[in-house]
């Protein structure tokens, strides 16, 4: 397992690894955002477990930042 | 007064048997532990009354027993005075008293001289309750700074989802309904960080059981 701090998640994870990313609260969003365009950019189908928002407002939020929610899966613990 | 036979040009002398009665009584009443010990064999040549109660020994079971062997926890051949020719003068060291248990202590040893023949006397105080309280004092400096990190990040990171659901808000583009569950979750959170803070009250409290008085204690365990 690989400790990523910041915006130095790798350009490509093709590796197998299993990657914790850690981020200061006030650049969980920006780092949530940069790193599902830089999985769907690797060609990979990321699931997403949200806790913290509703499936219908992460959909409009990744919208708005130019990303296919149909190339996402959600499971969303808050509305279920 | 002087204690020593020797003459003082302004007050009167006192007689050997005074001045033994008056060394008995100080030995015996001083509020300090004092073992007299022979520097060449580390035997216990005497202890008075508080050096026996700090050790919960009997005046027979010390004398003639080697220090090291007893009541310090240096081993032989490592003693801080005749081995190592260390000072020591208000040192915190620790005593094994009879239970095995180790003793916190502020220690003094010097050398004397009585009748030609050399000695040790070790003088010294029980600070155990001193080193207790230092105990309880950075355990609360630790619960304070488990309450602050416990409390500090989740409240940053609710004040960075507040902030998003403003900027949600002003975007115009969620509904009322989607803005009242993020508020809820933000709100879900914040009684999370204050359910943790109540746990870490209640541990301070079970833990310090002999400290709190009950009622408070009752009251912190919310009976």
């Amino acid at each position: 397992m690989s400790a990523v701090v910041d915006s130095a998640f790798p350009e490509d994870t093709r590796d197998n690894s299993l990657y914790l990313i850690l981020a200061p609260p006030e650049k969980v969003h920006e780092m949530n955002i940069s790193i599902m365009k830089k999985i769907l950019g690797q060609g990979f189908t990321p699931l997403i477990i949200t806790v913290n928002q509703p499936y219908k407002v992460l959909a409009k939020t990744y919208l708005r930042e130019g990303i296919d929610i149909s190339k996402i899966y959600v499971i969303d613990t808050v509305t279920q | 007064m002087s204690l020593t036979n020797e003459p003082h040009p302004d007050k009167p002398s006192i007689s050997a048997d005074t001045s033994e009665s008056l060394f008995k009584a100080v030995f015996d009443r001083i509020q300090t532990g004092i073992i007299i010990v022979d520097p060449h064999t580390h035997a216990i040549v005497d202890a008075n009354p508080i050096a026996l109660e700090i050790l919960g020994s009997s005046k027979n079971e010390l004398v003639n027993r080697t220090c090291h062997e007893f009541i310090c926890p240096a081993k032989k051949g490592a003693c801080e005075v005749t081995d190592l020719n260390t000072a020591v003068t208000n040192e915190e060291r620790v005593l094994i008293n009879k239970r095995g248990e180790r003793v916190a202590i502020l220690k003094t040893v010097v050398r004397t001289n009585i009748n030609n023949k050399e000695y040790l006397i070790e003088s010294f105080v029980d600070i155990s309750d001193r080193k207790i309280a230092e105990n309880r004092k950075i355990a609360l400096i630790g619960f304070l700074n488990e309450s602050v990190l416990r409390i500090r990040r989740p409240l940053e990171l609710t004040k960075m989802n507040l902030q998003l659901i403003a900027d949600q808000v002003k975007t115009e583009e969620f509904e009322p309904e989607e803005i009242r569950m993020e508020l809820q979750i933000q709100a879900n959170n914040i009684s999370q960080m204050l359910k943790n803070l109540d746990d870490l009250v209640r541990m301070v409290a079970e833990e310090r059981e002999a400290e709190i008085p009950q009622e408070f204690r009752e009251f912190l365990l919310g009976k």
